[in-house]
This record gives structure tokens, sequence and C-alpha cells, in this order.
């Protein structure tokens, strides 16, 4: 037997030396190489793993876990919907889940290309995937997948394909799009998938794709409402620096392309999105609490859903914080400011109304989001219980009640955070002097 | 060594160069009220300039390093940093940039300009300046990057000084972190555990301080938000042959002062808390060992209240010392019994979550104690050994004074909450004869000394710089190394928080001739990485370490979701006959 080495250093430079007198040329073995390459695809423990659509279902899976960053996984995804399309049998049809993928894949893979020359390319990506779309409708033409999957497509487009194209001078042309054409289109279909869901009552088809709609819907907003500014965003947002970097609304040309969703409907549009954004975080909610209250340790596919229904229960109070920043404003306004008794329709009374009702629910959906492991969740809910302190009368009983909940939970945050959030901690504790 | 900047034809006059600079800083009285302030600053030399360049000249010189300059992240046991890539060193700046950056080319002449140097040299009273070795560097730290303690003592260097350039238009908060930090030292070449004094980095200002061996400790702050700070960093230096204020013999007097050197001067590990001291067991103890008994029954029962059954079955241990003889590495998944192991990290993590890090030495409250001096380490530790004063006389006494053995078992009853409790009796475990004997299936290697310590790693505060081990005092040039990674929290994966336990091969052929001031070596993408363990939960790495593995804990971030936690051993041993 040969003598042992004694040391990870000394054992580490023998087999260098070993190394590089057997093999003196090759550098790397092609097995490590391509091995460098292998993607795990995980699959559901119970769906037969041989099953070629469940294997497509793994990939995407794989590649919207993977930050959606990977170009090479998404190519596979669009070279096996080419592959399972060409075999398609008369009589096995494909499903319309099937198209709802290829199109959702067809319309990512623009993400990939913004940097071509050819402004063409991006379009022909969407119109493809809109062609999926179609195709899978005439075989199943109430589809709910195929509806969800339309209002995805066009929220992706609209900002790549056009508003990234046009600044604050830009002017409308006989053949420039019709913006709010489109987004009636995409908010009907998605409108209509919502009721086939409701009326079969099978949320489970609310799922990360339908998620991922409202929320290319939340960043169409934002980019219209941030539309002329992006300069000024140039540097990484942090919260202390809101009020210094308060977008300020630009005035746009009535022949400007995106005057009409710019100045007359993004308030209906946000209105929209609460409306149904909220309603998607209320019908999945009663999944999250059963999962919350299971015991037993749970599977991969319930903590990946956990996970998930986390965080649109998390997106969902964000939202309804946003929704009750209006009312919010103007309560305080009527009531602490020496102004006028009414603002855009308000009395003090409603707007306190309205905004509690959107904050209350806020509360409610942080809370289901929140993670004993995470004090940034606590930390959501403080923030919205502080809100809701705010809209509350002065000194009330509720007012006190929710700056104390608020107060315990962000001293829990400050302590496992290392005085992260010492400053939101001191402003709650000045407010109460 | 920074090369000598070639001779420029382009000449400033003296009235040029003043304009280069803002409007006050060669004012007689600001000169002399500057001067006072840094002869009274503590806790050493320094001072620092405000709105000390004309503001047109600064932001362009801010627009030149945006778009001229390219950054690579850079990482090591004691920095991260985004630097310049091409222009590591702007001394090297020659026609061809001079196009590229001429308000750069111009600062770095007014920076080295004889009126200027002359005013540095006045207000520290450093005495005089080289003006022909410049030597700076455009660097740039993003949220996460930071430069830990250090004195700067390279070389001929007599003042450094860090120029500035943030955002010109915003305002630098404190709590973006990337202040420059001072400590005071409690001798020479043993800075204080914590930072004295402060300074907040705002555009166009310049902190500077005279470069004092064994004195002039100082760290970059980490960066905690998502900004950029900006800055020019360089060095004056002393007088070179043919200068004015030449001095024969100068420069190799403090290059003698090195910190290097002085790192390795034994003297001063009289200091180092907590010390590499490893207990011998009695020869009755490692007798019962070294005859190859297996675990008995006793042993099994006692063995599995801690850890889990699966290491301890006949096949396990087999398979387990072949890959340990074979590899001198063992990583142990799932050491602690899944009850056990429950158990503790709620303890852990809930302390971490409701009760109040301690930040700075003085609130670290007994068992507990705190790793000095900060320019080798800085974390929170039990040893199970009596506590030492921090002070010149305290030192003296742990080092000369009673010298007792640890006792987990003692510790424990003066824990003051339940984790710190549940620690030592998990150290105590690691010292019971039963482990031991399962270490020494296992590793086919008799334990015959060992030191067992408790470590916290706070987020935004603690680290090891990378060390090798001693083993002038064992029976083999090598030690057995353990690590029970105990870390509660989650997403550590990327090193993104830092927080990881690397281990790298020196590599002594190519020692000689480095630039001293690289004198770690770089972790990434280096094939000399031997192990690379990420903050985890209730994982064993084992390793017989020999003198040519540095090893060390890379610096966890402010941001980092936890401490990591851990016990850390060493074993001396023997071979078996």
């Amino acid at each position: 037997m040969a003598k042992r080495t004694l040391g990870l250093g000394k054992a580490a430079k023998q087999k260098k030396q070993k190394i590089s007198s057997e093999t003196p040329e090759k550098s790397a073995s092609p097995d490590i190489q391509s091995k460098g390459n292998e993607i795990h695809v995980e699959l559901d423990e119970e769906v037969d793993p041989d099953d070629e659509l469940n294997q497509l279902k793994g990939l995407w899976l794989t590649y919207v876990k993977g930050d959606r960053d990977n170009e090479m996984v998404l190519n596979g995804i669009i070279h096996e919907c080419d592959r399972l399309l060409r075999n398609q049998s008369e009589e096995a049809k494909l499903p319309a889940e099937f198209h709802s993928t290829y199109a959702l894949a067809l319309s990512d893979l623009a993400n990939f290309h913004t940097e071509d020359s050819a402004d063409s390319n991006i379009k022909q990506y969407f119109d493809a995937a809109l062609e999926r779309i179609s195709l899978g409708q005439d075989v199943y033409p109430d589809s709910i997948e195929l509806g969800f999957a339309l209002a995805n497509v066009i929220f992706a487009r609209i900002p790549m394909e056009f508003i990234s194209k046009w600044n604050v001078d830009s002017k409308k042309s006989s053949d420039s799009v019709d913006l709010k054409a489109l987004i009636t289109e995409a908010l009907e279909s998605y409108e209509k998938s919502e009721e086939s869901v409701k009326l079969l009552k099978n949320y489970s088809l609310l799922d990360n794709n339908v998620f991922e709609t409202l929320k290319a819907f939340d960043d169409l907003l934002e980019i219209v409402n941030n539309f002329g500014q992006e300069d000024s965003l140039a540097e990484g947002l942090d919260s202390d620096d809101e009020e210094e970097q308060e977008v300020k609304e630009i005035k746009l040309s009535k022949k400007h392309p995106l005057y009409e969703v710019y100045h007359r409907s993004s308030d209906k549009y946000f209105q929209w999105l609460v409306k149904h954004g909220s309603e998607f975080g209320t019908l999945v909610n009663d999944d999250l609490k059963h999962l919350l209250k299971k015991t037993d340790e749970l599977s991969t596919k319930e903590t990946r859903q956990l996970e998930f229904l986390k965080q649109v229960s998390a997106w969902c109070g964000q939202l309804l914080l946003q929704a009750a920043e209006k009312p919010s404003q103007i309560f305080t306004a009527i009531t602490y400011d020496d102004g006028e008794p009414e603002i855009e329709g308000y009395t003090a009374a409603k707007a306190q109304e309205e905004a509690q009702s959107y904050i209350k629910q806020a509360v409610k959906f942080f809370e289901n989001a929140e993670e004993e492991e995470d004090p940034k969740t606590w930390v959501d809910v403080a923030e919205a219980l502080i809100d809701l302190g705010n809209v509350y009368d002065y000194e009330s009983k509720d007012q006190i009640a929710t700056y104390a909940l608020a107060e315990k939970r962000l001293r829990r945050a400050n302590n496992a955070t290392n005085g992260k959030y010492q400053e939101i901690l001191d402003n709650l504790l000045s407010n109460d002097d | 060594m920074a090369p000598v900047a070639k001779k420029q034809n382009t000449k400033f006059n003296k009235e040029d160069t003043r304009q280069c600079f803002g409007a006050q800083i060669f004012d007689e009285e600001h000169v002399k009220s500057l001067r006072k302030s840094i002869k009274e600053s503590q806790p050493y030399r320094w001072g620092h300039f405000h709105h000390l360049f004309d503001d047109t000249l600064l932001r362009n010189v801010r627009k030149e390093v945006e778009k001229e300059i390219h950054f690579t992240l850079k990482e090591t046991d004691i920095y991260k940093v985004f630097q310049s890539g091409d222009l590591a060193n702007l001394s090297g700046l020659d026609w061809d940039d001079l196009s590229r950056l001429p308000s750069v080319f111009k600062l770095r002449e007014a920076l080295y300009s004889q009126e200027f140097r002359d005013l540095v040299s006045e207000v520290t009273q450093c005495g005089k300046l080289s003006g022909v070795k410049t030597d700076m560097s455009i660097n740039t730290y993003t949220k996460g990057c930071h430069l830990l303690t250090h004195d700067d003592v390279i070389g001929s260097r007599r003042v450094s000084f860090i120029l500035y350039l943030p955002d010109p238009d915003k305002h630098w908060k404190e709590h973006y972190g990337g202040a420059l930090r001072l400590f005071p030292a409690l001798v020479p070449n043993v800075p204080e555990c914590d930072y004295s004094h402060k300074f907040i980095p705002q555009f166009n200002e310049m902190a500077f301080f005279k470069v004092q061996p064994g004195l002039s400790f100082h760290d970059v702050e980490e960066v905690r938000v998502d900004k950029q700070r900006l800055s020019i960093q360089g060095w004056y230096h002393i007088p070179q042959r043919g200068e004015d204020g030449f001095i024969e013999g100068e420069q190799e007097e403090t290059e003698a002062k090195s910190t290097l050197q002085q790192l390795e001067s034994k003297e001063l590990q009289e200091y180092d808390f907590p010390k590499e001291v490893r207990l011998p067991f009695s020869s009755y103890e490692i007798k019962s060992y070294t005859d190859g008994n297996p675990l008995d029954a006793f042993d099994l029962e006692f063995l599995s209240k801690y850890m889990n059954p699966e290491l301890l079955t006949s096949d396990k241990l087999v398979s387990l010392q072949k890959k340990f003889v074979e590899e001198n590495l063992l990583q142990i998944d799932d050491l602690l019994n899944h009850d056990y192991a429950k158990h503790l990290h709620k303890l852990i993590r809930s302390h971490e979550l409701d009760s109040v890090m301690p930040k700075r030495r003085e609130e670290v409250s007994f068992p507990w104690k705190m790793a000095v001096p900060p320019h080798k380490w800085r974390f929170m530790y039990m040893d199970g050994k009596q506590p030492e004063e921090w002070t010149v006389e305290g030192v003296k006494l742990a080092n000369n004074g009673v010298q007792e053995s640890p006792n987990f078992q003692l510790t424990n009853q003066m824990a003051k909450d339940e984790t710190t409790r549940e620690l030592t009796q998990l150290s105590s475990f690691m010292k019971s004869k039963s482990f031991k004997k399962w270490l020494r299936i296992i590793t086919d290697l008799i334990p015959i000394s060992d030191q067992i310590i408790v470590r916290r790693f706070r987020p935004g505060h603690d680290f090891i710089l990378a060390t090798s081990v001693d083993t002038s005092d064992s029976k083999q040039d090598a030690l057995l190394e353990g690590t029970l990674n105990l870390t509660p929290s989650k997403h550590w994966e990327s090193g993104e928080f830092g927080g990881y336990e690397l281990c790298m091969a020196t590599n002594d052929d190519d020692e000689e001739g480095d630039d001293p001031a690289i004198y770690k070596s770089s972790a990434d993408g280096d094939d000399s990485v031997l192990v690379n363990t990420q903050a985890c939960w209730n994982k064993f790495t084992l390793m017989v370490r020999d003198p040519s593995v540095l090893k060390f804990v890379k610096y966890v971030s402010y941001n980092a979701p936890g401490s990591r936690w851990d016990i850390s051993a060493q074993w001396d041993i023997d071979m078996n006959e």
C-alpha cells in the first residue's frame, strides 16, 4: 500500500504533478465540458416522467425558475414544441396548454433579441406567438390558458415593440398602432378566461403564467407612467430616495402615439389591475391557507406552490397599498391641511373609508405572505399597518393599536437585520410623540 | 510597485495648477486651521479637504471615468471592489490616454503638483513628498463592496488619500455605508476591535492621513445600498533620489516596518485572541482509542443523542474512512440527528431574530468573547476559557498568568440564554471520548490534542483573513480540522453575502516578485481553491490541513440573511503504527 499523504495541500500538489505528467496536452476533457451544459429538469412526483408533454412542462418550469434568463433552455423548449407539432397525429391532438406554452416561449424569445439590428426580429417573435395562439384557438376556442396567454403576449409586446421606439416628441402616423385597442383586446381576453375559471371553480388554473400576465400589465403601466424620464431613474433606487426621485408627469402632445393611454386611460387601467389583481389573490387564497395550516412536512410541489402563493399575496398587498395612495393623500390633505372640504369628488369621510378598505385588504395579503425566515416580509406588514394607522382618526384607539402592532414587528425586524429598519422605526416613534 | 510616471511635456504653471482647485484651498487661514485640526485629530493624524477641486473639472473627471474606464470586480479575503482594469494605476497614464482622459490627466498633474504636495506636507507635517513617484487608482464600491482593516504601510508610502466622486448632485447618506473608518491602536500594530472615527464620503471631498506604521489602521465600510461610491485613491511617497527632501536610507527604514513583516512577528501574537492552543489528551485516553476498538454500546448511545445514527453504522464508518484516507477531506451533510438539529436550528434562528446583536466589543458578554485584532480577524466566539481583559495589562495577564483549560460544562452554567447553553453542550460533546473515537475511526488518525471554538460571524462585521496553521509543535506536519456549520438562515448558496470558508493552496514557486499590496491570493476563478464551503446548516467539513493550505472566512455582508454560526475544531494527530 502506498504511503499516505497527510494534508489537503500536499495531496493536491501531488495530484497536480501526477496529472500534468500523465496528460501533458489535454486541458479539459469533453466529458467535463458537456457536463456544464447539462440541465436538470424537475418533474412533479406524481406525473409520468416519460410523457412528452410533462417533459415540456418541466422544461418550461425550469426556464421560469431560472429567472427566465437561459436562452438555451428557451430554445430547447421551442425545438421540443416544433418536434411535438410535427409528430402530432389526427387522433391525438396536442392540448391547448401546449399551444399556450409554445406561444409564451416564442414571446419570451424576443427578450433575447432586443439588441438585434433588424427591428423586425422582435415583431417576428411576437407575431409567431400570436399566430400560435390563434391556431390553438381554432381548435380550442374556449381555452382558458390560451385566453390568458393572448393577454400576456400583448402586454409583453407593447413596451418592447412599440413604446421603446418612441420619445416624448414622437408623432402618430397613419400606420401607428392603436394601443388602446390592443390593450382592450388583452383585457377582454383576460376577463373571459377569468370568468371561466370562476365558473369552473378550478383555481389551480390560476398559475404562474397567469400571475406573470398581471405582472406584465403592471410593468406596462409603470413604463407608461415613467415615459420620458428613464434617465432620472438610472441609479439604483432605495427607499430613502422616494421623495427625491418622485416621478413628475410630463405633457404629451395629442398627436403622440401614447397620448390616449398616458393622459386618459392610465387611471382606468390601474383600477382594472387592482380589481383583477386582488381578485386573483383572493381566488387562490384558500389554497394558500390550506398550505399554511398544513402541519406535516410539505412535498416539493407544495413548497413551490406555497412560495408562489406568498409571492402573489405580497404583490397583491403592494398593489392595494398603491391603490390606497390617492384616497389616503386626500384624507390627510383635507383633515390636516387647511384646505378644501372636498378634493376630486372625495370628502374626508369617503376618502378615509376607501383608503381603509384598501389598506385593510393589503394588510391581510401581507400577513399571508409573512415568512418566519424573512424579516422583510414582517416589515411589509408593519409598513402597511403604519399606512392604516395614518388613515385612522388622530390618536384614536384604532390608530394607537395599529401603530403598536407595527412597532412590534418593526422592532423584531430591526433586531434581526442589524438595524436596517431603524429609520422607519424612528419615524414611527416620532409620529407617536 | 507602481512604475514611475513618464516625464510629461505638458507643464502647468503655478497659476494653471491653482485654477484646478477650489477657491479656498490655498488660503492661509484655511491651511492654518487644517494644520491645527490635523494636529489635534484622533485616533491618528488625518484630515479632509472640502470642495478640493474646481467643480467643473471634477465633474468632467467623473464623466470621463464613467465613459472611458471599464471596471472589473475583484474579490479576495480582504476586499471586494470594482477596480479599473485598463488603468489599474493612473501613474501609467501616457499620451494615448491623454486624449481619452484629459480631465483625469489634469487632475493627476494637480494632485502631484509642487503646490499641492507642499500644502499636504504642510498640513500633515509629514516631510517632503515625491513628485515623480505618483501612485493612484480608480475604484468603485457598489452594494456589498468593502475593504477590511489595514494600515497601508507598504514601501515608501507617506500620505494616503481618497478623493470621493459619488453622484455630484446627491448627498451621500450615512446609512449607504462606504465610509472611511479609522481604528485606534491598543499598542502599535494592534488595532482596536472597533473604529473610533468615520468619514462619510461626499463628492469633491478628500480624506487623507499620514501613513504611520502600526498606527494608521482604517477600513472602507461596506456599501449597503445600490449606489456607486466612486473614488480615486492613492499615495504620496517619500522623495526619490534626486528629489528635494531625499534622505539616503529613509525608504529602506520605512519598508522594514511594513505590516506584512509585522504580521509575522512573534511578539504581537500576544494580542491575538483566540489563541491557537490545542490541549493534549491524557495518554490513558489516547490509548483507549488507539487500540482500534470499535464503537461500543455506550459510545453508540452517547453519540446518537446528538449525531445522525446513519453515520454510526459499520458500513458507513468504512466508507467514510476510505474516502477520507484518499482525499484528506470529508463533507458530511446532516452530522446532527434530525430531532436535535431541529431543536438547535430553532434556538439559534430565534436567538438571532429576537435578541439584539452585539455590535461593538464592549457589548459582547461572557461566555462570548470577541476575536481581535481586526487586521487579522473579527468574530464572536466561545472557547470555554476564562474571560480576558482587553487592555495592555489584561493581555499580559492572559499570556502570563493563570492558564486554565477550557471547560464548556462550566461555561454552560454561566450562559445567559438557552442558545448559548446548547452550543456549549454541543462543544462539550465534541470533546467527549466517544466522539474522538468516532473521529479516530473515520480518519484512521489518532487525535492527541484539541481546541474547540464556537463562532458567530455577524453580518456587517466579521471575517477571518487567510492564515495557515502552525504545526511547529505537532508530531505531524499537519492537523485535523473540522468545521460544523450551524448557520440557520437561508440564501447563502451564491456566496454573494460572503460567510464562506475557503481553503486554497499556496504556491511557493512564484511568491517572489508579487506585488506586496496583493499579499492575499485572489479567491475567484483560481484553481488553487481546494475547498469552498458556503455557510449552511448542519454540515461537517473535516480535513487534514498542512501548512501549505491557507484558509479564510469571507467577510459577512451587512445584507446577509443572518450570522454565520459554526463550531470550529482542531486536533493534533498521530499516525497509526
